[in-house]
């Protein structure tokens, strides 16, 4: 037996590859480069930027410069990483929503990658939700666990709030959901909080039809709320479903989503005064869906996106698609995606968008249980004009968006 | 606006900076630290970076140069190849041998710009003529340079297993 060249370089490939794939770069490493370039005096950089380009120019910058330069990056990395766990600490003592976090697909992100990406404006509905069958008896909140659950501020005219959430069914027997997913907010006590009517119509949106939930499905539910301070206890807890809840029992819901270290914004109308003698909320919009196990419904977008973006550049943003399910989710059919930028000038929104496939060259075939993965993803801003808008990303299966996520940007002249 | 430009690049693109920076120097502080060098150094003249035709071709040829810069560097230490390769494949090097991974550790026991070309060509994928931009060289002087890396990889496979001697018999 001899060992080729080729057979040598290709296991020198395979070689390099596997180690590669193995790499994963420490958290935070962008933050740390960054404040290492920014804080590093401009005269220093200047001093060794030649070797960047010309490495037999180099001048040999010593190791004490090289350990002055390190000193103080060290200090504000030290520093960092105490407020880091501090904050922590603190977080996780006063969470009161106990959902484990997903690891990171160990390949890392997977890149962008435009084959076979063309042009769309058109976004495409979510998955029709069954309609129930007849005398199925009513969800309770006892039906249910919290998967996982997460408020965050949005971008929006009176600083909206945003919570997503996912529920498993724990029950034996199919129930619906009915007509009105019910959701509140709670303070510290468990007082229940007012919810005022938004300016969308009632206090609570409705289906258009009542979804039936079987058992071990998944419901994932966005609220999108108009909340904000006011002059008594602030929220503590978003509430879904809060049937048999009477308020301030002091017995925490069920089905309760913690809002610790959300920042509710000040009452846009009065900032000094916060808005009036109670707590303000509005359930302005609301999207539902019920998905099986191992479906690709079942997984969890976020896209990461930044708060703005300059008309003509491209936007580089991230989606990170998570599994809390027990059961793999395979990517096998490699599914299909579209992204769309949209900025609404006057009345008419003006879009700009692609439709085309996930990266499944550089993506694992499945997403394993408790596993996170992010793909990369860049779409040119060519079409839309500055202003205010919002990016939507959707995963399609058969005409319909089985995962669907929105982020608020804008687009900077 | 070149901060953000800048983290956008850093976004996009520092894990595979980072791996192709952990392939050349073997560990993950060293990594850190050529990444973060050439960064620092690229920072004050991140304009220049953008307007290259491939601004993330340009900071890896940076990374690159630093790399091999920083490794003629007195302070720069040498990687003994059976301490790595014991502590990458375990105590047994003949039966890792069988392990593609194994490769990696003798890699690392090349001359820098050997260790580079090879990297830029087999990880990167890059063609010749890019190899040699960023190494600063002519096409045929990466030839020479895959070919004498893959020949002293040949040799150190041989020594560590006579068995798998490419040239002579199994």
């Amino acid at each position: 037996m001899t060992t080729t060249d080729d057979d040598l370089e290709q296991r020198l490939r395979d070689s390099l590859h596997a180690v590669g794939a193995s790499v994963r770069p420490p958290d935070r490493l962008v933050e740390q480069l960054y404040r290492a370039a920014a804080t590093t005096p401009k005269a220093e950089t200047e001093t060794l930027r030649a070797d960047v380009t010309a490495p037999h120019q180099l001048s040999d910058p010593g190791r004490r410069a090289r350990d002055a330069r390190w000193a103080p990056l060290l200090a504000v990395a030290a520093v960092v990483a105490i407020l880091v766990v501090g904050v922590g600490v603190v977080a996780l003592h006063r969470s009161r929503t106990t959902v484990p976090a997903p690891s990171s697909y160990a390949g890392g992100p997977v890149p962008w990658s435009e084959a076979g990406a063309r042009a769309t404006t058109q976004l495409v509905p979510p998955t029709t939700i069954a309609r129930a069958a007849e005398g199925t008896r009513a969800c309770l909140s006892d039906d249910f666990r919290v998967v996982s659950g997460s408020s965050k501020r949005a971008i929006g005219p009176s600083g909206w709030m945003v919570t997503t959430y996912t529920l498993v069914s724990v029950t034996s027997s199919p129930c619906v959901l009915g007509y009105v997913l019910p959701a509140g907010l709670v303070d510290s006590r468990g007082v229940s909080l007012p919810v005022e009517a938004g300016s969308h119509g009632g206090a609570m949106p409705r289906f258009d039809l009542p979804p039936r939930v079987d058992p071990g499905e998944l419901v994932t539910g966005t609220v999108s709320w108009g909340v904000v301070q006011g002059a008594t206890n602030p929220p503590a807890d978003v509430v879904i479903l809060p049937d048999g809840y009477s308020a301030g029992s002091r017995r925490r819901p069920p089905l309760a989503i913690s809002l610790s270290g959300v920042t509710i914004p000040p009452n846009p109308e009065n900032p000094t005064i916060g808005g009036g003698d109670i707590w303000r909320g509005a359930a302005l919009g609301n999207e539902v869906t019920v998905s099986q196990p191992e479906s690709l419904a079942s997984l969890i977008s976020t896209v990461t996106a930044p708060d703005s973006v300059r008309l003509g550049q491209v936007l580089s943003y991230a989606v990170e698609l998570r599994n809390l399910t027990d059961d793999p989710v395979s990517l096998a059919n490699c599914p299909e995606l579209i992204e769309v930028l949209s900025v609404v000038p006057q009345k008419v929104a003006i879009s700009s968008g692609r439709r085309g496939r996930l990266n499944c060259a550089a993506a694992p075939r499945s997403i394993s249980p408790h596993t996170a993965i992010v793909f990369q993803m860049k779409l040119p801003t060519i079409g839309v004009v500055a202003g205010s808008g919002s990016l939507t990303w959707q995963l399609v299966t058969d005409g319909a968006a089985v995962v669907n996520s929105r982020s608020y940007l804008t687009v900077l002249p | 606006m070149q901060d953000e430009e800048f983290v956008s690049f850093l976004r996009d693109h520092h894990a595979s900076l980072y791996r192709t920076a952990y392939l050349l120097t073997g560990t993950d502080d060293r990594a850190e630290e050529l990444l973060q060098d050439t960064v620092v150094r690229l920072y004050p003249r991140w304009d220049r970076v953008c307007r290259a035709d491939s601004p993330a071709a340009y900071v890896r040829r940076a990374l690159i140069n630093a790399f091999i810069s920083g490794r003629r560097r007195p302070s720069s230490r040498v990687l003994p190849l059976v301490a790595e390769h014991e502590q990458v494949c375990g105590s047994d090097p003949f039966a890792a041998l069988d392990d593609r991974s194994a490769l990696w550790p003798l890699l690392l026991s090349l001359p820098e710009r050997q260790r580079a070309a090879l990297v830029l060509r087999f990880y990167v994928d890059l063609p010749d003529a890019e190899i040699a931009a960023s190494l600063g060289c002519r096409e045929v002087t990466v030839r020479s340079l895959v070919s004498r890396g893959l020949a002293t990889l040949r040799r150190q496979q041989a020594h560590l297993s006579p068995t798998r001697d490419p040239g002579g018999p199994a």
